[in-house]
């Protein structure tokens, strides 16, 4: 057997629940029983539902329908999500695949197997703070509320800010505005009907809408007590590729083609003339 | 993944330890710590499977070594950047030892030993990893991405966003699916 020993100074954050000393034991009965597979509700992750209208004001209306004769035409419009970007908020909410809440005392992390979806929701009681590096995710603080006081948490208030773009709701390319100055609250529950539905009431503030819009997500749990949670890899096989502003596909045979009727090749100045 | 590349996050709950990692894309693996076998028909993954079990070496009372076997992986893997491959069939099994330094309970380590295929014999390298204040920064490793793959071979995006050849000499890729008319 060889063993090579491999010392540097790496980096790691270790948020310990248990074993850091002194520490006490997490009493998870003040917390709701959140674990498990959450998959949404049997619905297409869209973020308004049919026959309703986002409240876009008019110019983001226009960018809107824009976004929707391009991808009509082949194009992506405003969706970032076919170059592996991340969705964001509020979209990470659509839970495009599985998610794991996993409750500690300090954060509550949200993780999903997709493109960079993971969150963290710190519920160490912390302040904004002064500076956020903006994220797609952006930041997130949340409180505990015991809403029907019988002992133990039954709702989590959430807000976030501090976001980067571009982001979009969904894969219809609804837009966010460019300045990224987004704020996101939600109200995380169980239905008190059924434990095994989650609810989130998610407000987004932005300066693309003509006021703030709530949409109420629902979100359903696999009752395999040991569910199967699939690695979902955004670059894997993925056949979309950008070149200066145009997006173009790689054909099942590897081989460059157009995205749209009648698209240009591109241009390939950077090629030896001689190679042509 | 555990060459600490970006910072990483433990999170030990009794049932399963998760390890986040903050890196170009969002890496996180779960370790069951449920007691659970091996699953019969899982579906292969670059993460692969883990189960581990909780040691109390030093019979102090408390847990301090985590031993685990990784499973069911999924390629290409490679070890680093260097390219340093694991065999394609892909039946490595990973084996760990991770626990906190005696001396200084700031340092992580782990043993890690690798059996693969393209491997004389097990392979064992301890990393070591440092504990600092927090401070989680989003890496997407799509976002400014100059590099691209068409069929076999990679390119490279410009600064000013042409397609450029990535290696001397390079042919650019066949444009047999546009029409003539518009080269």
């Amino acid at each position: 057997m060889l063993y090579q020993s491999s010392i540097g100074a790496i980096v790691l954050a270790a948020a310990l629940c248990m074993a850091t000393t002194g520490a006490q034991a997490f009493d998870d009965t003040k917390y709701p029983d959140w674990k498990g597979r959450w998959d949404r509700g049997g619905i297409p992750p869209r973020w308004v539902a049919a026959g309703q209208k986002a409240p876009l004001t008019p110019e983001y209306q226009a960018l809107f329908e824009w976004n929707t004769a391009d991808q009509k035409a082949g194009g992506h419009g405003l969706e970032p999500s076919w170059l592996c970007l991340p969705p964001g908020m509020p979209r990470i909410m659509n839970v495009f695949e599985p998610m794991e809440l996993v409750i500690t005392p300090d954060v509550t992390y949200v993780l999903l197997s997709h493109i960079h979806d993971n969150r963290r929701i710190y519920t160490d009681g912390r302040d904004w703070p002064k500076e956020i590096e903006p994220s797609f995710k952006g930041y997130s603080i949340g409180r505990w509320i015991d809403a029907d006081g019988d002992g133990r948490y039954d709702v989590l208030e959430v807000e976030t800010r501090g976001m980067k773009g571009p982001r979009t709701y969904d894969t219809s390319g609804l837009p966010l505005h460019r300045d990224n100055k987004t704020v996101v609250k939600e109200r995380l529950y169980l239905d008190k009907a059924d434990p095994m539905v989650m609810w989130d009431e998610i407000t987004t503030i932005d300066n693309a809408l003509t006021g703030p819009w709530t949409v109420k997500k629902k979100y359903v749990r696999d009752p395999n007590p040991r569910p199967n949670w699939i690695e979902e890899v955004c670059a894997e096989n993925n056949p979309h590729i950008r070149i200066q502003n145009d997006n173009y596909f790689i054909g099942a045979d590897g081989l460059l083609m157009p995205a749209k009727k009648g698209q240009a090749p591109p241009d390939l100045r950077y090629f030896k003339q001689t190679q042509k | 993944m555990m060459n600490g590349y970006a910072p990483l996050e433990i999170v030990v709950l009794p049932e399963v330890t998760y390890i986040l990692i903050d890196d170009g894309n969002d890496s996180f693996r779960r370790i069951f710590t449920d007691g659970r076998d091996f699953p019969a028909d899982a579906e292969p993954t670059f993460t692969g499977y883990s189960i581990g079990k909780w040691i109390d070496e030093d019979r102090d009372g408390r847990y301090d070594v985590l031993e685990v076997e990784t499973r069911n992986f999924k390629g290409p893997r490679v070890y680093d950047n260097s390219g340093l491959m694991l065999h394609p069939d892909n039946q490595s099994i990973v084996r760990e030892r991770i626990y906190l330094n005696k001396a200084d309970p700031n340092v992580l380590q782990d043993e890690i030993t690798v059996t693969d295929h393209a491997l004389t014999r097990p392979w064992t390298v301890t990393k070591t990893y440092k504990r600092e204040q927090p401070d989680w920064r989003e890496d997407v490793c799509a976002e400014g991405n100059a590099h691209l793959r068409i069929g076999k071979e990679n390119y490279m995006l410009s600064a000013d966003g042409y397609l450029m050849p990535a290696k001397k000499g390079q042919v650019p890729p066949d444009l047999k699916y546009f029409k003539q008319s518009q080269r």
